[in-house]
């Protein structure tokens, strides 16, 4: 009982780690050119132009703290559900780009906007959010993990 | 082992009087310190990405494309010519090299009407600011009468990606288009005073608004040309297609580019 409940804490560690170091690290490396956050948005053509801009804008912000969050274990499962709700959004933001024969970059760690047709890498990009998703997915279900805020300052 | 763990967690959850109202206020504190870290970020990103109120050339207006030739006497019928670029471009100066003499002496004649959008693709790449201000100088040389000259001089000598243009070099290309004297100073005033660099950062915000992400860009009318497709099989640019197509403004279907 004990050793499979460490077993699962690591896992949930791996996890945090995982899409939290994901997060933080995407964010990181947009937050200093707001432009080319704003244009990355504006690439997938979704929401109206001006409201894209302020989306990326805010995104890289957002995607530093909740992965500070996810890193630190604070919070774990809010945190999680959101990171998770955030790569399924990216997910669905891509495939939209696929589908409609859009040729972007999908910006996630800095870049973005518009590439040639043989240099996208929508597969790719797709799988890999949904491994992200999935580490979310975990945390959700079983928030406790090794190492985290959460039992060290709360007590969870 | 096990109990000593509970134990101690307990022991942790006494320490702080229980849980719920500790999560509670921690939580508090995380959410606010998120909220306002998100609400500066968009803030100071607004700030550095303002699109400014400098002003437009005389001639056009914030957004809008820059006609260098007003003075052009149109023939009847002349196609309208958007040429989308960024003097810091390697594609552009390709295209520069290959077609820019035609573009010139075309709208010069007035065959065709041109509408040069100055954008700043590499400058959005590598966070810079180098290709606004280029523009903005190109622009403070029509003013003064050179834009030709200036314009083919800023393409020859195109720093390579991802460098800058200096201070100093886009001095020198003023006197090597021609300007000195008053001329030369009005010229350097317009520039120091960076006075069309919002003016060029409007233009790419239109021009990506429609759907022109990418330099260079060709479009004959509405139709957006590829403009590769004029390129012959010993790699050389095939002008006379080039100039026929823009001239008559039709685009045969195998020279419109895709999307």
């Amino acid at each position: 009982m004990r050793a499979s409940s460490r077993v699962l804490d690591a896992v949930g560690l791996l996890a945090r780690l995982i899409l939290g170091g994901a997060l933080l690290l995407a964010g990181g490396l947009k937050v200093g050119n707001p432009v080319a956050s704003a244009r990355a948005v504006q690439a997938y053509d979704v929401l109206p132009f001006e409201l894209a801009r302020y989306v990326g804008y805010g995104l890289p912000y957002a995607e530093v703290v909740l992965g500070a969050l996810l890193v630190l274990g604070l919070f774990t499962r809010v945190s999680a559900a959101i990171g998770a709700l955030l790569m399924v959004v990216f997910v669905v933001g891509i495939a939209q780009a696929w589908a409609r024969g859009l040729t972007i970059d999908c910006g996630c760690f800095g870049g973005g906007g518009q590439v040639a047709e043989n240099e996208t890498k929508y597969g790719r990009e797709i799988v890999r959010d949904i491994g992200f998703a999935l580490c979310g997915a975990w945390l959700l279900w079983r928030p406790q993990s090794m190492l985290s805020l959460d039992r060290y300052l709360l007590g969870r | 082992m096990s109990t000593d763990r509970k134990a101690k967690i307990d022991a942790a959850k006494k320490k702080s009087g229980g849980t719920g109202a500790n999560a509670i206020v921690v939580g508090g504190i995380v959410a606010i310190v998120a909220v306002i870290l998100v609400v500066a970020g968009v803030i100071w990103s607004a700030q550095q990405d303002k699109g400014g109120d400098g002003s437009a050339p005389a001639s056009t207006e914030m957004g809008q494309p820059f006609n260098p030739y007003p003075d052009a006497e149109l023939v009847e019928g002349a196609p309208t010519v958007h040429v989308y670029e960024d003097f810091r471009c390697p594609a552009c100066k390709i295209f520069e090299d290959a077609f820019g003499q035609s573009i010139t002496e075309l709208a010069q004649d007035g065959k065709i009407a041109l509408q040069v959008h100055l954008k700043t693709v590499i400058d959005t790449n590598f966070n810079q600011d180098n290709s606004a201000i280029a523009a903005s100088n190109a622009l403070c040389a029509a003013d003064q009468g050179v834009w030709t000259e200036y314009h083919k001089a800023l393409f020859d000598n195109q720093p390579q990606e991802p460098n800058e243009f200096s201070q100093e070099q886009f001095e020198q290309l003023a006197e090597q288009a021609g300007l000195s004297g008053e001329k030369l100073d009005a010229w350097t005033e317009c520039a120091q005073n960076e006075t069309y660099v919002d003016y060029v950062k409007s233009v790419d915000d239109q021009s990506v608004k429609d759907g022109v992400t990418g330099t260079p860009s060709l479009s004959v009318g509405d139709t957006k040309v590829n403009w590769g497709s004029f390129a012959t099989e010993d790699g050389q640019p095939d002008i006379d297609a080039f100039e026929e197509v823009l001239t008559s403004g039709e685009v045969p279907q195998d020279r419109v580019a895709q999307q």
